[in-house]
């Protein structure tokens, strides 16, 4: 195929003059039929132009195929136009209709005074361009429905965390980011309370509670600041927030934490883990387990 | 030249912004089990991360109801008058 490409290249290289004159000829031969057509109802559809293609593909490959050899098989198949408007057609389809576009792009650069070519480049070029233009818009169209999923992500964030009250979305996350690691603690906070209520005791003597408490509060939306706790055991008014603020993952520092504090009853390897999968050692955790 | 300055500041700060937000989200991908575990590469888009988010606040949210419920049950069990209790107490109000 390539091969023949290059032929046809080199054909019309060599002998552009003599082609041209050949084929001037073959369009006035060629003029009556193509007149009928047009007075018919200008039936110029694309099977049309494959043929009138095939037609100028087959008239340079004789003037090769002269100088070359076999070339009585194709010269067997350019017989002039009505009789080859069926058998062209077939013969067409041995070729890959991409090199003869390629071939026809090229030819209205090398030989612009053919009318026709001159048409059918120009349809091909404006075939590509109208492929092109769509190609740009739904790009566009692709990041703007890409900004706007994110920012309806964005807007339920916000909706799920409470006390967010600023639109942008640095602060939205970063509220986010906070609450989240909040509710982490709270849930591990309650589930070892469930598991154990007896050791809360003992973590109340290092101040434990009042992190958690104050990590909770701000959990559920109340400023840990003005909100008065029931107990009179934990001052929150003057505790610094800021403990679980960097915290990377809950289940890594939360672990040293309880490690140092918590009754025996509770394991590392209980804890381990406890909000992000929940442990199956809670009785309640069949019910939890269904939903994750 | 007083425009173009502070186009170019607004630039700089939108810039400022476009990190943060990529700063935070990967400390929110960080922080979600589910990303964190299945995808080990870090081609997360940004909208999976958020997305995450969403359905993990609701996760603990629904958990946090559940815990709630169970100490609640776990209250009437114990003291009312104990310290413990009052923990609870403090825990389900929270």
């Amino acid at each position: 195929m390539s091969n023949n490409q290059a032929f046809m290249e080199l054909g019309w290289r060599n002998d552009v003059g003599s082609l041209a004159v050949k084929d001037q000829g073959m369009m006035s031969e060629r003029a009556r039929s193509d007149e009928d057509r047009l007075i018919n109802g200008l039936k110029w559809g694309y099977g049309y132009f494959d043929h009138d293609q095939t037609d100028n593909y087959l008239q340079i490959v004789p003037e090769i195929h002269k100088e070359v050899e076999n070339a009585k098989e194709d010269l067997l198949v350019v017989v002039p136009d009505e009789h080859s408007e069926t058998d062209d057609h077939h013969h067409i389809k041995d070729f890959s209709e991409r090199s003869d576009h390629r071939f026809y792009l090229r030819n209205k650069h090398e030989n612009p005074k053919k009318r026709r070519i001159q048409v059918l480049s120009s349809d091909d070029e404006s075939e590509e361009f109208t492929r092109e233009v769509p190609s740009v818009t739904r790009k566009g169209s692709k990041r703007r429905r890409r900004d706007e999923k994110m920012s309806n992500k964005m807007r339920k964030l916000q909706q799920l965390v409470p006390n967010c009250h600023k639109t942008d979305k640095v602060s939205v996350l970063d509220k986010t980011i906070e609450y989240m690691k909040n509710l982490q603690l709270q849930l591990q906070m309650m589930s070892t309370v469930g598991v154990n209520p007896y050791f809360l005791p003992a973590t109340l003597g290092f101040g434990m509670h009042n992190h958690m408490l104050t990590a909770m509060a701000s959990a559920h939306g109340l400023n840990p600041a003005n909100h008065m706790m029931p107990s009179p055991l934990i001052p929150a008014l003057n505790w610094p927030l800021p403990p679980f603020t960097n915290i990377s993952f809950p289940h890594s520092s939360s672990q040293s934490l309880f490690l140092t504090t918590s009754s025996p009853a509770s394991s590392p390897q209980s804890l381990h883990g406890l909000v992000p999968y929940f442990p199956s050692f809670l009785d309640f955790s069949s019910h939890a387990m269904r939903r994750l | 030249m007083s425009s173009s300055r502070r186009s170019r500041q607004a630039s700089s700060s939108s810039r400022i912004s476009d990190d943060q937000i990529t700063d935070l989200i990967s400390k929110l991908r960080q922080s979600i089990p589910e990303i964190r575990q299945n995808r080990r590469s870090n081609t997360v888009s940004a909208s999976k991360v958020l997305q995450e988010t969403c359905n993990y606040i609701r996760n603990l949210n629904k958990e946090a109801d559940d815990l709630s419920d169970r100490l609640t049950q776990l209250l009437e069990s114990i003291d009312p008058n104990s310290p413990q209790a009052a923990v609870i107490r403090s825990l389900i109000n929270g």
